[in-house]
């Protein structure tokens, strides 16, 4: 194995540590096809993608309804339409990283305002990272970022775990107003 | 509106929940921090980071706060420019009003009906939810905590954790008035998805978002926003138009400070090592407008005041406010006016005037715990003390505490008084150095100390003593040198048996002692109390009288004293630049007992003697100012003794200067804790270097009835040569 591998290999390790100690779920898959079987047994049929999985994970986005396609009323649900208590939008999402942290757990997310709002909706939020993308440390993770907005990004974020709280009694409950569950699929090169 | 502090002050009090919350919550907080910065300094140097520890994290974040406050507003224009080049629409203002106004107008001209709200400590600090709300703008708080202070028309009482004082039951009764339905009491997951559904709507619905920021970085005109809950994100995603609300302070120059920022932030704010959500916002998406508005409201005026320009790097952790023994009895609502912590009482008089200042500022006991917290190194506990002596001035010092220090300020009066004093109490002597006095139950928690029949300086005061060369520590590093030691007036008047003490301690390290004999109060009382010129005139007549001793070393077995000498009085004198020189030259040879036995005599260990269970209390500021916690313990069990260790240890015990006469309630709330770890420790002695300490918490632990001996450790050290 050539020391890079072995290097990724470990920051993985380090990744998963720390990802699964705030609560998010780590699989790992060995190519975009593997990752659209994980998906159709894990989330079931009623899975959306973001325009970003469609580009770099075209069997998962097959597998499913892409968000620009996405049925009217889940559309409108976020383009302003007033919403009642019976509405709901995707509750499995799923989108793509373009990178991920390993001392932090954390993976970046880099979309546009629909398909961040289904990200932050969502139930569940799966997030599909190529393994070739991890880095070291959140000063790699920043210069990543800072790239991103170079390149026009408006809202690059990193996200670690689910959404949580603790502002009742102190007592930590996951799951407020982001994703209730955070799935990490890292998929392989081959 | 926020109430008067009185009624405030008595509404804590009133609440016994409040401490108890309040105390868990430190104690939690203490640990995962703690933690959570240790596993950082494990685990980040083997990964590459460039800041793998508290400590250079807080130097690089010092570095670029200290750059911005250089020219802040060439790194304002720098920001600005690429704010507007990405299509951000950025508003100066100036006021809290003009802030107000501005707002105000944006949401307005765009019709908003509905505006969310993410957390923003600015917006409190403006009070903008009620112009927007007296606008008929529906404003809701998406933040949870913010959400259930706003349901409770309260104001936050933690800059992290907004409703830490309200408990689950309470929660669900103002879910429940809210929603109109029935909400589980004692199921929080419940109320949580409560929320989530409620407030679900919201951000579908809402025309507008407001945001606060965690940093405005110039580099590239970012909007960075670290957050958990999701809410910041979504409130900053699905409405149009988003307003970002932030102090000019959040400037950052370079997006790689803000990773310095990163690490530092959620470990100091809530113990975990990231939040959830670390978002940049950089420039409108297409389709909408982010307008951000910088606030001064009195930043300016800070910036211009060279000392507390130190407090614009604050990153609004609430650090200080979690390590605070007073905080943790009465609160946020109490402890600061919008901000609180020890940030508060800094900032308070720049954003909100000296008038709300002057009750929260007056409940700080100096012990320095926040300083250590502080992840961008501000000097809180001086600022505070600032911030005090601008109160005394503008309002002067109670009459009955003004002729105290008029009194302490002549010393031919004051000797006179105290001896007077002493004879005319002799009626009211009890056992044990206590006298026996019937009090009101507002102050009988604590037993007040008696006056010695003969203060400490009738038996040395102007005389030499010479080394006890039998003693087997005689041919300690401190053999042949000169010692000049400071009584202080606590020592002197009530426990002149530690002044003794300390007396054989240092001869039995074979140094030759000699007792000025003008010597008379440092000055500490009158610089706690806020009262810098009799605090400046007495500093100097101090330094006038060690100085002219020509001793190799100056000594106290007052830590509190020698810190005051070693870290105060420079400052104290820094407008008088011969006397600032005097002072530094001073205190380049004054050291407290425990760090002049431990680290000048640096005496051989003893053998071991049995003897009664011994605890170690260590005087806050010997912990915070000068890092000696630990060094009564080691120095005990190194002659010979076995110590049990004191949790919480390093907290503070609640005497904190006059700050026990002031605020009697919370002094007790404070020592009740430091007894209860004493109870834990099952010790029948418990000792510690400070006199001041020592009589309060023997008053203290006389008075609830708890059989322990509080000695100095001067006197154990000392009985322990002699056997």
């Amino acid at each position: 194995m050539g020391a890079n591998v072995v290097a990724q290999t470990s920051l993985w390790s380090r990744y998963t540590a720390k990802a699964e100690l705030v609560g998010a779920a780590v699989m790992r898959t060995a190519s975009d096809a593997g990752a659209a079987t994980l998906l159709a047994e894990a989330a079931g049929p009623g899975y959306v993608c973001t325009a970003s999985v469609a580009s770099h994970f075209p069997q998962v986005a097959a597998g499913t309804r892409p968000s620009g396609d996405a049925a009217a009323t889940q559309t409108a649900s976020i383009d302003h339409a007033p919403v009642s208590e019976g509405d709901t939008v995707a509750a499995e999402v799923v989108t793509a990283a373009p990178f991920a942290i390993a001392e932090t757990g954390s993976v970046a997310l880099d979309e546009p305002r629909a398909d961040r709002g289904r990200c932050f909706l969502a139930e569940r939020l799966w997030v599909l990272v190529p393994e070739e993308v991890i880095v070291a440390t959140l000063d790699d993770g920043l210069a990543r970022l800072q790239a991103l907005v170079a390149s026009g990004a408006h809202h690059p974020l990193l996200m670690t775990g689910p959404s949580r709280t603790a502002d009742i009694e102190r007592t930590l409950t996951v799951g407020v107003h982001g994703p209730r569950a955070l799935v990490i699929v890292v998929v392989g090169q081959t | 509106m926020i109430r008067p502090f009185a009624a405030r002050y008595r509404a804590a009090l009133a609440d016994a929940r409040l401490p108890r919350n309040l105390l868990a919550f430190q104690r939690a907080w203490r640990t995962s921090r703690d933690g959570a910065f240790a596993r950082l300094a494990d685990e980040a140097p083997g990964l590459g980071a460039q800041t793998p520890g508290f400590d250079p994290a807080r130097a690089r974040l010092m570095a670029a706060k200290n750059e911005v406050l250089a020219d802040p507003q060439a790194v304002r224009r720098a920001f600005i420019g690429q704010a507007e080049a990405r299509g951000a629409q950025v508003h100066q203002v100036e006021t809290a009003e003009a802030a107000r106004r501005t707002i105000g107008d944006i949401v307005r001209r765009h019709g908003v009906r509905l505006l969310a709200k993410g957390k923003s400590m600015v917006a409190e600090e403006i009070f903008l939810n009620e112009h927007l709300l007296a606008m008929g703008i529906e404003v809701v708080e998406t933040d949870l905590g913010e959400w259930i202070i706003q349901l409770a028309h309260e104001t936050p009482s933690h800059m992290v954790m907004p409703a830490i004082h309200k408990s689950r039951q309470q929660v669900a009764e103002l879910f429940e008035s809210e929603t109109g339905r029935p909400v589980p009491r004692e199921d929080i997951q419940a109320q949580v998805g409560l929320a989530r559904r409620e407030l679900r709507r919201v951000f579908l619905r809402a025309e507008a978002g407001l945001i606060g920021a965690n940093a405005l970085i110039a580099e590239t005109g970012s909007v960075m926003l670290i957050t958990n809950e999701g809410n910041g994100d979504l409130v900053s995603t699905l409405p149009p138009l988003l307003i970002v609300i932030a102090g000019w302070e959040k400037l950052l120059p370079r997006f790689s400070d803000a990773t310095a920022q990163v690490r530092l932030l959620a470990r100091s704010g809530t113990g975990q090592e990231i939040t959830t959500y670390s978002s940049f916002i950089t420039g409108p998406e297409p389709g909408g407008e982010l307008h951000i508005v910088l606030v001064d409201n009195g930043r300016s005026a800070m910036w211009a005041d060279p000392a507390a320009r130190e407090a614009l790097r604050c990153i609004r952790c609430a650090a200080c406010a979690d390590v605070c023994p007073p905080y943790q009895v009465v609160g946020g609502h109490v402890f600061g006016y919008v901000y609180s912590g020890a940030i508060g009482l800094v900032n308070t008089p720049f954003h909100h005037g000296l008038a709300a200042d002057a009750g929260p500022q007056s409940l700080c006991v100096s012990c320095n715990a926040c300083a250590t917290v502080c992840p961008v190194g501000i000097p809180l506990p001086q600022l505070i003390l600032d911030a005090r002596a601008h109160v005394v001035e503008a309002q002067g010092l109670p009459p009955a505490k003004r002729a105290a220090i008029q009194l302490w300020a002549r010393p031919r009066l004051f000797d006179q008084a105290m001896r007077l004093a002493s004879r005319l109490q002799r009626p009211f002597d009890g056992a044990g150095g206590l006298l026996r006095l019937p009090l009101p139950p507002a102050l009988a928690w604590r037993t007040p100390p008696a006056l010695a029949a003969r203060p400490a300086r009738d038996a040395c005061l102007g005389r030499t003593f010479e080394p006890d060369l039998r003693s087997p520590w005689s041919m300690s590093k401190a053999r042949g040198l000169t010692v000049a030691y400071f009584l202080q007036c606590v020592a002197d008047r009530f426990a002149p048996e530690q002044v003794d003490a300390a007396l054989r301690v240092l001869r039995a390290c074979g140094a030759r002692v000699v007792v000025p004999s003008e010597q008379h109060c440092c000055g500490l009382v009158a610089l706690d109390s806020g009262e810098r010129a009799t605090a400046r005139e007495l500093a100097k007549q101090t330094i006038g009288v060690l100085e002219a001793a020509g001793p190799d070393y100056v000594v106290s077995g007052a830590a509190s004293c020698a810190i005051a000498i070693m870290h105060d009085y420079a400052r104290l004198l820094a407008d008088e630049p011969a006397w600032a020189a005097r002072a530094e030259r001073l205190a380049g040879r004054t050291l407290d007992l425990l760090s002049f036995v431990a680290r000048v005599a640096e005496p051989p260990p003893l053998p071991p003697l049995a003897g009664a269970p011994v605890t170690y209390h260590s005087f806050c500021q010997s912990t915070n100012v000068l890092g000696i916690g630990g060094l009564g313990p080691r120095l005990l069990r190194q002659a010979g003794l076995e110590v049990g260790e004191l949790p919480e240890g390093e907290v503070c015990c609640g005497f904190g200067g006059s700050a026990s006469l002031d605020h009697p309630e919370v002094s007790r709330g404070i020592v009740a804790r430091k007894l209860d770890n004493v109870r834990q420790t099952g010790a029948t002695v418990l000792c510690s270097d400070n006199p001041g300490c020592l009589l309060h918490l023997r008053g203290a632990a006389h008075a609830a009835g708890l059989d322990v001996q509080v000695q100095h450790v001067a006197e154990l050290l000392a009985q322990r040569l002699n056997a």
